[in-house]
């Protein structure tokens, strides 16, 4: 009797599963398409095909999915496929994308497995504490997106750009309040630096994070606030508040507000470093790196993820395999020793 | 009239008093800012105050009940089950998940099922009942397959079996 | 305001046969799959990042709310079921539910909480559709200084869990704010209490400590039960059957009436507090659960009231519309199922922000109708698996519970890739089965736990705004509206305690 019930329930659950399949194994065949339209688009790229096979590869992403991060490797995913590799998305969140990278960083150097990375992770976590790996125990591969943040002010500050802001707090000392994201990290670091408060007499407030900062500006709680400029576009062509300055490394103007100024024609040498790359576990094969580098050369190219890129605030900017060694170890030359000694006297404070 | 009792509220309120009382004393030795040490502070005062709280209930109050935990033997089973638990993630991750997931079933079910055989005396019929079990096994570790790794694309290590 | 030539191209685009279809989809998987532990998160994500791609918006986005809204239900039929809650959302149902499931009630249960949940869940839809403007425009006066009188107004409630003794109310509150701070420090990245384990920094993430905390405990009890008592193990089966197969009455319309109150103040809970970026459905459900534990008249609240359920699931569902208020006001994503729409629409094309609904009208009422259409969806399929998953409690423990076990496993390292939820989830089953062991309350551990990184975080920053000064706190009329509440709340509470000790003691 019991035995019927349990079959019969089992029936029932594997009815329940199934359907649920239905909606798996549709995910092939859309899979598809993208390709076709692909080959509609760009016929020039029929070299491809002679690669020698399609290869998987996983490419983890420190943070949770639908950010910034997350969506910037889900484009790029979807576009290696043309380029004959399948690239799985792996979101690992925990500890400002650190957990993933050391996670990565311990992986076998044949696991094809890659890190989604910018400097935060690779070199001011690990500058501010063991986090159980550094840069150097992984291959780059290759850098491809940029994303801009910028300083924000609330609606109606009584000052228009960034000279007016410092005179602004030079005049009223104590009165300004800047809210960044989190505080002894490398944006309040850099925030520090576009407005040293050795000179500068303001508050900084760490908030928890982009959408934060751009609620408590619109809110007027903060009087400034450094967020990413995907956030604080569609806030500043309402009018809930205006973007003063970009902090772009990589490009002067960011193209999707090229009207707004960079932070260097201030005369402030405090460009973020934030581009994302692609890292292999040390070791890697540098046939792989080689040929991933290249398929990111051409996706760099590619309209649509250029555009896709620009809807998430971001630049699409391709450097290869030995520039994006030499950018991550310019900002570790010029910035870290910088920033350690910055969080040195933080944590006196 | 006050009648002192030493229940076993009094005992464990005392010790969740001096263990939060010796985490409060060595937050004073911790490396960090006072306001990182804010709400750990409020919290181990407030574990302590809450022992304190428990302890002089049972102490000063006789006609409160008192308290009598089930006195059934749970330690085995509060070690074993996470133990087990914890040996199958560990072992769907290092050996397979189809492997391990049907491995931990059909064990556990055998086991079972010649206990209960042995009990009843019906050992004769047993296989077919294991047969069915380890059918039952099979289908729910497909279930799986499908449902973390087919549908959620669950991310999985390599294992070498699968 | 209204743009009627938008609503209907949005009813003609929702009211085709694939949108319906996408939908329908969204729910049963939602449902069914949402009910094991740990997946309702991550299933969304896992599902619907990868067509966004390529599907047209409206079909993602009915994949994306049919599974929001049915994992978000189906927690809480596991819950009802087995004790074991499918989401975090549904924590605060297992108390009542699987109490009237024990007593033979399941099929009322899971009943009420199916009603419950489609109801608290059209009502917050309206609210979002009706009141989106002004409670939208509401969320950016609420800063640091505003946010910490209304979280310590919700950690008030604690006191509410503790009146029955005080000791074990107050320790079970220390245990949750203990839990919450360890790890990184939210602000400075300081390392609190971590012990030098590098897992550990990530600090204790709520859905793996919610599930473990409380479906551990209860695989504990079954395996030892299965082991230590043979002669039950295979009857325990029978014993459920034999309750069961009583000819279960279902929900009466007299009794989902009669918890208007529970229904009603689950619902204004849930929609007021699940429009502000960071409660999320948890809280809203043990803030709603403790409130109405104060005005219900149900003298078995707590140990088997079927309001107690209505609560808890109208809170749980009535955050699903209001979540996406300050995502549609501001493009500002208030949890992770808003932030994975606003990418969802992001990667169509779509730029989230203040102008939305002006810039894309159509779009937005799609979504609103969207969010209705799913509701009729998620009764109807609720109540076809009801008779399901009532059959699954009579299937014999020895074969049931190591299934559930292996389940809670894997799906706890699914919702982040992360080995070490596993041994999270089982450190909080055994703090679990201390709680009990020793008759403490569990909603004071889930309050504060709940609470204390969201007060913290504000009460830090106002103290950082205000350079110190503590008058900031009570400056906005907001702030000063949130700390009469608190102090009446409390005042209320410990009132009303006096006079029912009083009663007993009359007796």
């Amino acid at each position: 009797m019991t035995a019927k019930r349990v079959f019969f329930v089992l029936l029932a659950l594997t009815l329940v599963f199934a359907l649920g399949m239905m909606a798996g194994c549709e995910e092939p065949a859309p899979e598809e398409e993208p390709e076709e339209e692909a080959v509609e688009e760009e016929p020039e790229e029929e070299a491809v095909e002679e690669e020698p096979e399609d290869i998987e590869i996983d490419i983890v992403v420190g943070f949770a999915a639908g950010g910034s991060n997350d969506l910037s490797a889900r484009y790029m995913a979807e576009k290696f496929a043309d380029y004959g590799i399948q690239a799985n998305v792996v979101n690992m969140p925990g500890g400002m994308g650190t957990e993933a990278a050391y996670h990565v960083s311990t992986q076998s150097p044949d696991s094809n497995m890659f890190m989604w990375a910018h400097p935060l992770i690779m070199l001011f976590e690990p500058a501010a504490g063991d986090r159980g790996f550094t840069i150097h125990d992984f291959d780059p591969v290759a850098l491809l997106a940029s994303p801009t943040f910028c300083i924000g002010s609330k609606a109606g500050a009584p000052w228009e750009d960034m000279d007016d802001l410092v005179q602004y707090i030079e005049d009223n000392p104590g009165e300004v309040t800047l809210g960044g994201q989190g505080e002894g990290n490398m944006m309040h670091f850099i925030a520090e630096l576009i407005l040293d408060p050795d000179e500068l007499d303001y508050t900084y407030v760490g908030l928890e994070g982009g959408a934060d900062v751009a609620l408590n500006l619109t809110g007027g709680h903060v009087d400034v606030g450094h967020l990413s400029l995907a956030a604080a576009r569609p806030l500043h062509q309402d009018g809930d508040l205006t973007v003063l300055v970009n902090t772009q490394i990589l490009v002067e103007r960011d193209p999707l507000m090229p009207d707004i100024p960079n932070v260097i024609e201030f005369g402030i040498d405090a460009q973020e470093p934030h581009p994302l790359a692609l890292w292999g576990p040390k070791g890697t094969d540098p046939a792989l790196i080689t040929r991933m580098s290249e398929a990111m050369s051409q996706i760099a190219q590619d309209p649509e993820l250029i555009a896709n890129y620009e809807g998430a605030g971001m630049i699409a900017h391709y450097l290869d395999t030995d520039d994006t060694w030499d950018f991550f170890m310019d900002v570790e030359e010029n910035m870290i020793p910088r920033f350690k000694e910055w969080l040195a006297d933080y944590e006196t404070r | 009239m006050i009648t002192f009792r030493v229940t076993l509220n009094v005992k464990i309120g005392l010790l969740i008093m001096i263990l939060s009382a010796a985490a409060f004393i060595w937050t004073y030795f911790m490396p960090l800012r006072s306001m990182e040490l804010f709400i750990p502070r409020i919290s181990l005062g407030l574990m302590g105050f809450g022992g304190f709280l428990i302890m002089l209930k049972d102490f000063l109050e006789s006609a409160e009940k008192i308290f009598e935990p089930s006195r059934e033997k749970i330690l085995p089973y509060l070690i074993g089950v996470p133990a087990a638990m914890w040996l199958y993630g560990w072992s769907f991750r290092n050996i397979g998940l189809l492997t391990s997931t049907f491995l931990f079933l059909t064990i556990w079910w055998v086991s079972i099922s010649i206990r209960d055989a042995k009990r009843t005396e019906t050992m004769q019929s047993v296989t077919p009942k294991i047969l069915k079990l380890a059918a039952l096994a099979f289908l729910i570790t497909a279930s799986v397959q499908l449902l973390f790794i087919e549908l959620l694309n669950m991310y999985m290590p390599r294992t070498f079996l699968p | 305001m209204f743009d009627m030539d938008a609503m209907r191209e949005a009813f003609f685009i929702v009211f085709a046969l694939d949108t319906v279809i996408f939908i329908m989809i969204g729910v049963v998987v939602g449902i069914s799959v949402g009910a094991i532990p740990g997946l309702a998160h991550s299933l969304p994500i896992a599902l619907v990042l990868p067509f966004s791609f390529v599907l047209p918006i409206h079909q993602t986005m009915g994949l994306l709310l049919g599974t929001y809204k049915g994992g978000t239900y189906g927690g809480s039929i596991t819950a009802i079921s087995f004790g074991t809650p499918g989401t975090s959302g549904a924590a605060a149902t297992v108390a009542d539910g699987y109490a009237l499931t024990k007593l033979g009630k399941g099929k009322k249960a899971l009943e009420m909480g199916l009603y419950a949940s489609v109801t608290g869940d059209v009502l917050s839809d309206l609210a979002l559709i009706f009141l989106v403007v002004p409670i939208g425009m509401m969320a950016p006066r609420f800063g640091p200084a505003e946010l910490s009188a209304l979280y310590f107004l919700a950690l008030s409630l604690v006191v509410v869990f503790s009146t029955e003794n005080p000791g074990k109310g107050i320790l079970s509150a220390g245990i949750g704010f203990f839990l919450a701070i360890i790890g990184r420090d939210i602000l400075t990245g300081g390392l609190r209490f971590t012990f030098g384990v590098r897992y550990l920094e990530a600090g204790f993430p709520l859905v793996p400590l919610l599930i473990g905390f409380f479906a551990v405990p209860e695989i504990i009890k079954q395996f030892k039960e299965i082991i230590s008592k043979p002669e039950q193990s295979g009857i325990v089966g029978e014993v459920a059957e034999r309750i069961l197969s009583l000819k279960e009455e279902g929900l009466t319309l007299k009794e989902f009436i009669g918890s208007w109150r529970g229904l009603g103040l689950g619902t204004i809970i849930g929609t007021l507090l699940g429009a502000l970026p960071g409660p999320g459905a948890t809280l809203c459900s043990y803030t709603a659960y403790s409130v109405t534990s104060q005005f219900s008249k149900d003298v078995n609240y707590g140990k088997g009231a079927l309001e107690g359920v209505a609560t808890a699931e109208a809170a749980n569902n009535a955050t699903c519309g209001a979540t996406f208020i300050p995502l549609l006001t501001f493009g500002i994503p208030g949890s992770s199922i808003a932030a994975l729409l606003m990418a969802a629409l992001i990667m169509e094309g779509v730029p989230v922000g203040p102008r939305v609904v002006v810039d894309h009208t159509v779009v937005v009422y799609t979504l609103f109708l969207l969010l209705l259409l799913a509701n009729p969806f998620n009764l109807l399929f609720g109540k076809l698996l009801i008779p399901v998953y009532s059959k699954l409690t009579k299937i014999p423990a020895a074969i049931l519970w190591p299934v559930i076990a292996i389940v809670l496993v894997i799906g706890t390292y699914a919702l982040n890739n992360r080995p070490f939820d596993i041994v999270i989830c089982l450190i909080a089953g055994l703090i679990g089965y201390f709680f009990k062991w020793f008759k403490l309350p569990d909603g004071p551990l889930v309050l504060s736990f709940l609470v204390t990184p969201l007060f913290e975080a504000n009460f830090r920053q106002a103290l950082t705004i205000s350079r110190g000064d503590l008058t900031y706190f009570f400056a906005s009329g907001i702030s000063q509206v949130l700390w009469i509440v608190t102090v009446a709340t409390i005042i209320l509470f410990v009132r009303k305690r006096r006079k029912t000790e009083g009663k007993i003691a009359g007796d």
